[in-house]
Parts: C-alpha cells; structure tokens; sequence
C-alpha cells in the first residue's frame, strides 16, 4: 500500500536544506515559464533539484516527461545523484517507488543523443540508428586529413588543396608578411571553428548570399562536408544538436512530450539550442531556465548570452505567456566584502542599450548571506611584477604554515588564458625561486602547483618521458632539410623527449633491457615480414592475391621465420577461417596474411602501462597510494587517455606491414602527436582536469566556472580587447543579423567583464589581486575598482582575520554502488583507485564500459518486451 | 514482433547504448570486446526469454538506500540494481552480472550478502513481496563461446552448448548481517574518502577461489595497474624465481594465444595499413 508523502518541507529538514523563499518560490513553481536568475552561489543545485523532486512526487510528473539539461556531464551526474537519494527517501516513507532511468537528464549532447533515438519522436516509433559521434579531435582528423581536405576544396570550386588552404587563410586573416599562410593545420582549425557556429546557427547553405567570393566557397564546403558526413553516418557535436532539432522538428507533436523542460547554465546555450528548447516546450509550455548572464563565457564557442537576456521576450513572441522571474540573489558561498566587489565591479561597465534598456540582466540585488564583515579582499603592494609574485607566493605558504589552510588544493590561482602567459610563468618562477631559497625544494613542505595547460601538455615532464620512451622503441621518421615553422620545434621536442628517455634509462638498466628486448621483438617481425614477402615474390603472387589454406604450408615453411610467425601461418582455428572465407568467396589477401603474421603482441597503450613498471615511473603511482602527490599520477591518467584516442584513431594493431615506409610512426607522431602539439595552442581546454591533493591549481578562468575555493589569487587583472572574431561577423551577415545581439564593437569588454566576474566571484574567504606597476597592469574597471575600494594590503592583513578553511563536502550525497564501489574496493583497493579514482583508461578489457552496454541493453531488452507485452497478444 | 525483428530491436539498441555511453566516456570499445558484449545480451535473451526476459515486470529497479553515515560521519547512500519478475504469485528478484556463473556459485556468500541488503530495501523499506533471490550470468560458458568462433558456425553444436548453460543461480537471502554489511560499507566509503589504496596482498593473489582459478589469473591479469603493483610485483618473483631483472617474459601483455587471434582478427585493418602518409608541413 502506498501512503502519502509527508510535506516537502519535512524532507528539507531531513536533508538539512532550509530555502530562502526565492528559493521555495522557485522550488513550487508549477505551471508556466520560469526564469531564475541565479547569481553566484544561490544554491541552484538545490533548487534544480528540489524543484525536480516537487514535480514528480507532489505533482506526479513522470520522470520520462522530464527534460533537463546541464552544462557538464559532471553535474547532470550529481543531479542524478542527488534525486536517486531523496526520491529514495521518499520511497521508504511512501512505499512508491520511482525510476529516474527514463528521465532526460544531461548535457544537451547526450539528450540530444538520446532524442534522435527516442521513439516517442518517431511516427512509427521505431528508434533509429544513432549517428556515431565524432569529438573534437575526430573531427579534426576528418577535416585535416589530405585526401578529405582535398576533395572538400576541390567541391568548392577550388583549382586544388593546396589554393583551398590559402584562400581559407586568407577569408581567416591568417597572414604571414602580408600573404596567406601555406598550413593546411590552421585552414582545418579555423573551418571547422566556421561550420560548428553554421550548424549551431541552424544555417542553410543553400539559403544563404553573399557576394564574397571566398565565403561562397566555404559554404559549398560546409554542404560537402555535411554531406560526408551524412553518407558515412557520422556528425560531430554540433550537427548533432541540428540533427537532434531537424528530427523533433519533423515529428510535428513534438511540444507534447515534456511537460517540462529545464535547462541549467542558460547564458552558455546556443541558438540552435533555444530552437530545441523552445519547440519541446511549445505544448506544455513549461520551461524553466536557470543562468546568470554575468557569468557568460562561451560566446568562442557559438553561445548567445541573448538567449538570457531576452528569455522573457522570446516567451511572449514564442509562447504567448509571460515568464515568471525568480531572483536568486542571495550568495551562500563569500564574504560580504567578496560579493561587494564583484557585483561592484560589473556595475563599472556601460551596459545601456541605445535602443532602451540594457545588454545585461538589470536589477538583481545580489547581496551576501554571510554576516562576516571582515576582510576579503585583500591588493598586493604595487610593485614591479617579480615583487609581487614573490609577495603573493609568500603569503599563501604563511596561509599554510598558520593551518589557515590545510592542504594547499584550498588555493586556487586564476588567469583569463594559462597558455603562453607571463604571469603565469612569473607565479611558476617565483613558486621554484621560494622553494629553492628556504630548502623547501624535495621536501614534504614543498609548495607544488598543478597546471597540466599551462604551456604544452606534451611539455610536461611525465609526457616527455612516455613519448621518449616511444621514441627509443619507435624511432621519429626523417622530416629531411627543408622544413620550417611549427615542425622544426616538433621535432626539437622529438629530440628531447628521446634524449630524456635516453637518460632515464641510463639509470635504469632493467628499463634499459626492457627497451632493448622490445626493440628486438620489432626486429623480429620486420624479418619476418621481409621473408615472407620473398616467398610470396618467389610464388608469383601478389599481396592483393586471394588467400588459400593450401598457401599456408608453402609460407610456413619460408626459412628464416621465427616461431610466432609460424605458429600464426599454421594456427588451427585460424585456418578454418582461412578456409570458410574462402568458401564464402570473401577470402582474405596475402597481405592480410603477412601483417597478422608479423604484429607485434601489443598495442602503444600496452606499452605505457608495462613503462609503469619501471622505477621512473612506478613511484609517481606509488606516491598516491601513499597519501602523497597526486599530480604526477593524474598526469599519467591524461597520458593513457591520449594514447587511447591515438588507437581510436589508428587501431591497437602494431604489424611489421605498418612499420614500413615510417607509416607507423607517421601515424603517432607526425600525424596524432604533431596534431595535439599543435592544437594545444588554440583553445583546447575546459578538459575535467582533476584537483591533486597537495597542489595548487592554476586554472583559466573558464575551468573555474561552477567551482570555488576558499582562497583565490587572480593572477592577472588585464586582458587585451579585441576585435570580434571573424565567425561572428560573417554569421551575422548571412542571417542578416547585423542589428540584433550585442554590437561587435562592444562584445570584448562585455566579455572580458563577464570573465573577470566570474573569477572574483570563485572566492570564499579570500580573494587576493595583484597590483603591478608595469606592463599590462589592469584594465580601467580594475583600476578604477581598486582606487575606490580601498583594499588592505597584503602586508596589512592578519592572517588571524581568517577562519581555517572548512573542508566541506559540495556533494548533495555521495551514492555508493553496492557492486562497482564496495564490493570491487574489497576485492583490490589499488585496483578501485586505478578504474575509479583516477579513471585510467583500459588497454584490453575496458570493464566499465563493457558492463554498462551489457546491462543497459539488457534494460532496453526488458522494456521492449514488457511494452510489446502490454500492447500485442503474446507472440507463437 | 517476431524473433528476427527483436533481434534486430536489440541490435539497434545495443548500438545507441554503446553510442551514447561512447560520448560519455570518450573511448570506444575494441570490436572483439563489443561482439562479446553483444554476444552476453543476444544470448541472455535467446536463452533467458521464456524463464525472465519476457516476465520482467519492473526492470533495472534502483534499490537506494539512503542517507546512511560512516563510521567518520560522511553521509552517504547505497545503490544496488536489480531486475523484479512476478509470476504465479510469486516474486523473483534477478542481479544481472557479467562475472561467470561457476564463479558466482563458488561465492555465494559474498553474492548472499549482497542481496541480503537488497531484499531488505525492496522488502522492509519498499514493503514489498519477495520470495526468491538469484543472480544470473551473462558470461557465456567457453563451450558456447567456441561454439560461436566457429567457420562455419554450426548450429546444432551452438544450441548444445546453448542449452546446457545455466545462467541462473539462485540464493537463499535472510536478514541476517544486515546491520554489519551496512557498517562494512561505511568503513569502505571512509576509506575511499581518506585514500586508503593498499593492493590485495600477495598471498591472497596466490589464493586460488574454489581450489580452481587463482585471484592473480582472475584478476591481476586484466588490470593495467598490475605492471606497477607491489603485490603483483612479489608474487611474480616468487612464483617465477625470475629475479626483478629479468621480467620480459613477466612483462608480456597476452599469454593466451587463442585471446590473441581474436583480439588480432577484429582489429586488424588493412586500410589503416595502406593509409598513405604525407609529410607533414
């Protein structure tokens, strides 16, 4: 018997979550659009989640009639988390039990994902085939690829590759001395930068005029390129959502399905994202959006902040209803001075629209939940920047030292862009400089900091030693005298990384071995290769030459084989194969043949996890079993990540056919290695980098987005204004566009104060900047915040004024699987620490994954027969 | 719906699932390991349809328990999934695993006392009816498996080793050691928090389960961890005699040859292979 659940406000107490009453406002907000503006620290999460849970037991909303969007994977999944827990709570009070498994609950990818395949959407609700999905390094590789490349230029109307590479650098302004650069690498980059903001902006090709000559041709491109794409069943991220919208869209009923539609982070959503929204929510009209326009940051990547700001218009044009605005104002997270400056600091810009009213989001009245009124903020001295850096390094160490805080993870420092950043060089210095002066340097007080993107990743010590030792076994091919530009450094890192590895292993005489029998097996396998080939010339056949069984003795007994080959040639159960293939008249080539014949037994990613073995690199993982340093172990983890998309890309398979003519090694270093070397220098980031215990973090201030820390540096107070970029002006003359959004010329001081207002807002306790007297010190808001403000200095500041930083525990709950979390920790603890801990990624068997397709198919199956067994009569 | 059609359904499912968990994950599966995976659930079906499959009435059912605390006082909530078939008035509660049946028999304790705490949440908390607990096995036995890798494949020899698979084991549940199994997982999650990573020790990789397969061959062998594990590292020296200099032979990736020509079968590519690269600029 199912009894009624108590008052919702009877669970708040169990969970200990008192709402303000914005907050239970917006929690029992039923019916109709909602907009909450939620500054930083009001506690959306819990309103999300608590709304949610209101909607399916107070108002018996199915979780399948439940569209919710988030911005990371990371917080859809704590989302879930958290809804699994008090539904379960719920449950036990109530005896109903509810399934969220159905529920639409994620990124808008995945959703989007999941739409295409959703029957609900499909007239004779049968589910299609899903698009495979390429990530952004696919798509790289898809694009940059020359034979791709050329034939995308030559549909284009092109003479050739070659004058496509230039005329698209040229569209782009990638100039060198006045004339376009020849690098087919930035031609991809900036292209496929173009189409994913065409396809974000729902653009039709074939719709679209212009009168420059180059964008017609890189229209005909991008319709090419869709076409490819479409031909060989794939999308990437962006066609995916168009794809997602195109097939609602087709649909007809599709407003009927969601009774409500919520999307978290709604100042980062894009056009073709608002389309979406907009159309499942026509029926119902339930859409709740959650954002804040301040804390806009991915307009680089096609967002429109618009979206938010003029969610209540869009509601009355589209919807015919007014939205309700519920503000979240209230900061649970900062001091009092911590939220003065920064809701300060955003009021310095002109945000006035000529045209009546403003480009941001007025009105909100964010004010602090803390009656702390000491200080927050504190300035360094203005000094000459080497002095500042030294001061501010000083200080965080006495921060520690007086257990204000207890592991320096508490301390975070933030920049606008970590790459090829002085500052950031200058903080690295002085951190090096102050260990090395009070012999902290090898000691457990050392100050490490962890910033695997700042500077190359490849650049990182552990990299340099994985990549040398690839480069011991698998020697770099020659890139002959004539080289120049970006691969005369590529191929000084090469050099380097071998010459490193080349030291390690001087030290190392069983690694040295190791290196040495590897080196042999390849050895081995080229002979092979190269004796078979002989007995095939001998016979007069061809590698293309259909295979026969009776082949197989005459290669067997080629001489000079060794014994892996042959066992290979004669193998049983490989030669029945050999002979029903046949028989089927798909018979394998000689060549197939001999590459089976000559592979090696391993693949690169095997090669890294048997590295660990050896001492260089066994005592970084032995250092985070032993509760030390964790950054050279995450470092490994991003290693083996890499070097799992490298096999993605190419296959495991390492056969002698392969190593010829440097194909191999073109493929991990000239091709994948190269492409990763040189897209690190673009925006490659917003990666889930983790946060080693022990180390300070230097993050961009776009990986701080939804974090906080109780300290935090902002290393940088400046950012160059630029122009608008080059995508944004061409879409916005295609769609005709020119008078709509923010004006081009306003857009990087919008953004720059958006992302500086993010970054101060990041701090709990303390918020230390900079002042330097030199160079880019700080833009005028900063300076003129700084001039009115009257921060204490660095110097001036008791560190007494600073309550020990509480380490509390952001997770709502934390959900524990009874199999994959307790049962495989007590099987091996070190093995739980290397699957879930640090998520290295498996060679061979890849467990994880393998048991949730199992299962989740399995659940599939199960739904698809207690469907088929609610509607049909039994079947035989 | 016919058979074929749901086969087809399957497929298709099967698929987006490994699309989907693709994107989340970012990596994708070599193509030996996702035909075994695909092989677990078309025979679950073939051979589990009449028995569970089609008398499924709640599937994937989450079974929570929530707002537990550790001994170190972190709050925290289990979760455990299971599959619930009511027939004849009576209710069976399946774990769908993907370890071996003999091993699970072998286990039964440790598999009991796992739905111990599940039968108490479905039953004392849920206040629902439960009469049977059993796990079921989607690893197919090596006969079925061989029987697949065959060229031709040949169909009788499929369904015989088809039909002598039993998948199902079933246990006994009771309510005892609820309390203590509860309180052991707490002590995990306080362990987990504090970083606790000791590997298993090197006697207990040298335990062989049942009198049979030992927890090194089980387990160690697929673990990428196990070239820098200290445990693995020991029993090695001992079992081998070899000294730490010389482990080229411990260091080898694949032993099973049989292993090696499927994992070389489905990923061999020669297209890969006569890729042409040019230099690069």
């Amino acid at each position: 018997m199912e009894r009624t659940p108590p008052p919702i406000e009877d669970l708040w107490k169990e969970a200990g979550f008192t709402p303000n009453p914005e907050q239970s406002a917006a929690i029992r907000h039923v019916e109709g659009p909602l907009f909450l503006a939620a500054g930083p620290g009001s506690g959306k999460t819990r309103v999300l989640l608590w709304r949610t849970i209101n909607l399916i037991v107070y108002h018996n909303i199915d979780p399948e009639e439940i569209f919710l969007s988030t911005f990371t994977e990371k917080a859809a999944a704590q989302l879930k988390e958290g809804l699994l827990s008090y539904l379960a709570l719920v449950t036990n009070k109530t005896g109903k039990a509810y399934d969220i498994a159905a529920m639409s609950i994620g990124t808008v990818h995945s959703i989007c994902q999941k739409l295409i395949t959703d029957r609900r959407f499909a007239k004779n609700r049968t589910r299609q085939h899903p698009p495979a999905l390429m990530d952004e390094l696919a798509q790289y590789f898809f694009v940059y690829r020359r034979a791709f490349w050329d034939s995308l230029c030559i549909a284009a109307g092109f003479t050739d590759g070659d004058e496509g590479i230039q005329e698209v650098n040229l569209f782009f302004g990638k100039l060198y001395q006045g004339k376009p650069v020849k690098s087919r690498h930035k031609a991809a980059v900036e292209l496929i930068g173009l189409f994913n903001r065409f396809s974000e902006e729902y653009l039709d090709p074939t719709a679209c005029t212009t009168t420059n000559k180059i964008l017609k041709k890189l229209l005909k491109m991008y319709r090419a390129y869709m076409e490819k794409l479409d031909n060989e069943k794939k999308v990437d991220f962006s066609l995916l959502q168009k794809k997602a919208y195109d097939h609602i869209a087709a649909f007809g009923k599709s407003g009927s399905i969601f009774k409500h539609v919520i999307i978290d982070e709604y100042q980062d959503t894009n056009t073709i994202q608002e389309k979406l929204f907009f159309t499942l929510a026509a029926g119902y009209k339930n859409i709740c959006v959650v954002g804040d326009d301040d804390q806009a940051l991915y307009r680089f990547r096609g967002a429109t902040v618009e979206n938010l700001v003029q969610f209540e218009n869009r509601c009355k044009e589209k919807l015919k209803q007014k939205a309700r605005r519920i503000d979240l104002s209230t900061n649970y997270r900062s001091r009092i001075q911590i939220v003065k400056t920064y809701t300060d600091f955003i009021e310095l810009a002109d945000w006035k629209n000529p045209s009546g009213g403003a480009y941001r989001v007025e009105n909100k009245n964010i004010k602090a939940h803390s009656s702390d009124a000491r200080t927050g903020v504190v300035v360094s001295e203005k000094k000459d920047a080497k002095f500042v850096y030294r001061d501010i390094v000083e200080f965080v160490y006495k921060l520690k030292q007086k257990g204000k805080i207890t592991d320096y993870s508490e301390c975070a420092f933030l920049f606008p862009g970590i790459r090829d950043n002085a500052r950031v060089q200058g903080f690295k210095d002085a951190f090096k400089q102050f260990n090395d002066d009070n012999n902290l340097t090898g000691t457990d007080d050392e100050i490490r900091i962890y910033a695997p993107r700042a500077g190359r990743f490849l650049d990182l010590d552990e990299a340099c030693a994985v990549w040398g030792m690839l480069l011991l076994v698998f020697d770099r091919p020659s890139y002959g005298a004539g080289i120049s530009g970006e691969l005369i450094y590529f191929r000084e890192w090469l050099k380097n990384c071998k010459k490193y590895a080349t030291e390690i292993c001087a030290k190392d005489k069983q690694l040295a071995n190791f290196i040495k029998d590897i080196k042999t097996e390849i050895e081995t396998a080229n002979n092979d290769y190269k004796a078979l080939n002989n007995t095939i010339a001998k016979n007069g056949w061809q590698g293309k030459t259909a295979y026969k069984k009776s082949m197989s003795r005459i290669l067997a007994e080629t001489s000079g084989l060794s014994p892996k080959a042959k066992r290979s040639i004669t193998n049983h159960f490989f030669n029945e194969l050999v002979e029903f293939r046949e028989k089927e008249g798909r018979p394998f080539t000689v060549d197939y043949i001999v590459n089976r014949a000559s592979s090696l037994d391993w693949s690169v990613l095997d090669f890294f996890y048997q590295l660990t073995g050896f001492e260089h690199f066994r005592k970084m993982i032995d250092l985070a079993e032993n509760h030390g340093d964790e950054g050279p172990i995450c470092n490994l983890a991003l290693i083996a990540d890499y070097l799992s998309k490298y096999q993605d890309q190419y296959g495991p398979i390492i056969s002698a056919g392969f190593l010829q003519e440097d194909k191999f090694s073109h493929s991990l270093y000239s091709s994948f290695t190269y492409a990763l070397w040189r897209l690190a220098e673009t925006e490659f980031e917003d990666k889930d980098d983790p946060f080693p215990r022990g180390r300070i973090s230097f993050l961009t201030i776009h990986q701080s987005k939804g974090l906080e820390f109780p300290v935090v540096v902002l290393g940088s107070l400046f950012r160059k204004e630029r122009e608008a970029d080059i995508k944004e002006k061409t879409v916005r003359k295609l769609l005709h566009k020119e008078n709509e959004g923010e004006p081009l010329d306003r857009i990087s001081k919008f953004d720059t104060m958006r992302m500086f207002y993010v970054a101060l807002s990041r701090a709990e306790n303390l918020l230390i900047l900079p002042q330097y007297t030199r160079g880019s010190a700080a833009t005028d808001e900063f300076k003129e915040l700084i001039a009115s403000s009257s921060f204490k200095e660095l110097n001036a500041f008791d560190p007494r004024e600073m309550d020990k930083a509480k380490k509390h525990d952001k997770k709502v709950t934390a959900i524990y699987s009874y199999t994959s979390d307790f049962m495989l920790y007590k099987r091996c603890a070190r093995q739980y620490m290397f699957l879930r801990k640090y998520e290295f990624t498996g060679s061979r068997t890849q467990t994880m994954m393998f048991g949730s397709l199992v299962h989740q198919t399995i659940e599939d199956l199960h739904h698809l027969l207690i469907d088929k067994r609610e509607k049909e009569l039994p079947y035989d | 719906m016919t058979d074929k059609e749901i086969e087809e359904e399957l497929q298709k499912m099967f698929e987006i699932n490994y699309e989907s968990l693709k994107l989340q994950g970012g990596h994708s599966l070599t193509p030996e390991v996702r035909d075994a995976a695909w092989n677990q659930v078309l025979y679950y079906f073939k051979k589990l349809r009449k028995v569970v499959a089609e008398k499924v009435s709640k599937t994937e059912v989450k079974l929570t328990l929530p707002e537990q605390e550790t001994p170190a006082g972190r709050r925290f909530t289990i979760e455990g999934i299971v599959d619930i078939v009511t027939e004849n008035e009576e209710t069976w509660m399946y774990d769908i695993k993907t370890h071996e049946a003999g091993f699970i028999e072998k286990h039964k304790e440790m598999y009991e006392q796992q739905l111990n705490v599940y039968a108490y949440i479905w039953e004392h908390l849920q206040g629902n009816k439960l009469d049977h607990t059993a796990i079921i096995s989607t690893v197919l036995p090596s006969g079925l498996r061989n029987a697949l890798r065959d060229r031709p494949i040949i169909p009788e020899k499929v369904k015989s080793e088809a039909d002598k698979w039993n998948p199902v084991v079933p246990l006994a549940f009771s309510q005892k050691k609820i309390k203590e199994t509860i309180r052991e997982f707490g002590a995990v999650v306080d362990d987990i928090e504090a970083g606790e990573f000791k590997p298993a020790t090197p006697e207990e990789l040298d335990t062989a389960d049942g009198g049979k397969v030992k927890f090194v061959t089980r387990y160690c062998i697929m673990c990428d961890g196990r070239f820098s594990c200290s445990s693995y590292r020991k029993y090695v020296a001992k079992t081998t005699g070899r000294s730490q200099a010389d482990f080229k032979r411990y260091y080898s990736v694949y032993d099973d040859e049989t292993a090696q020509t499927d994992y070389i079968l489905s990923n061999l590519n020669m297209d890969i292979i006569n890729m042409e690269f040019d230099k690069p600029e």
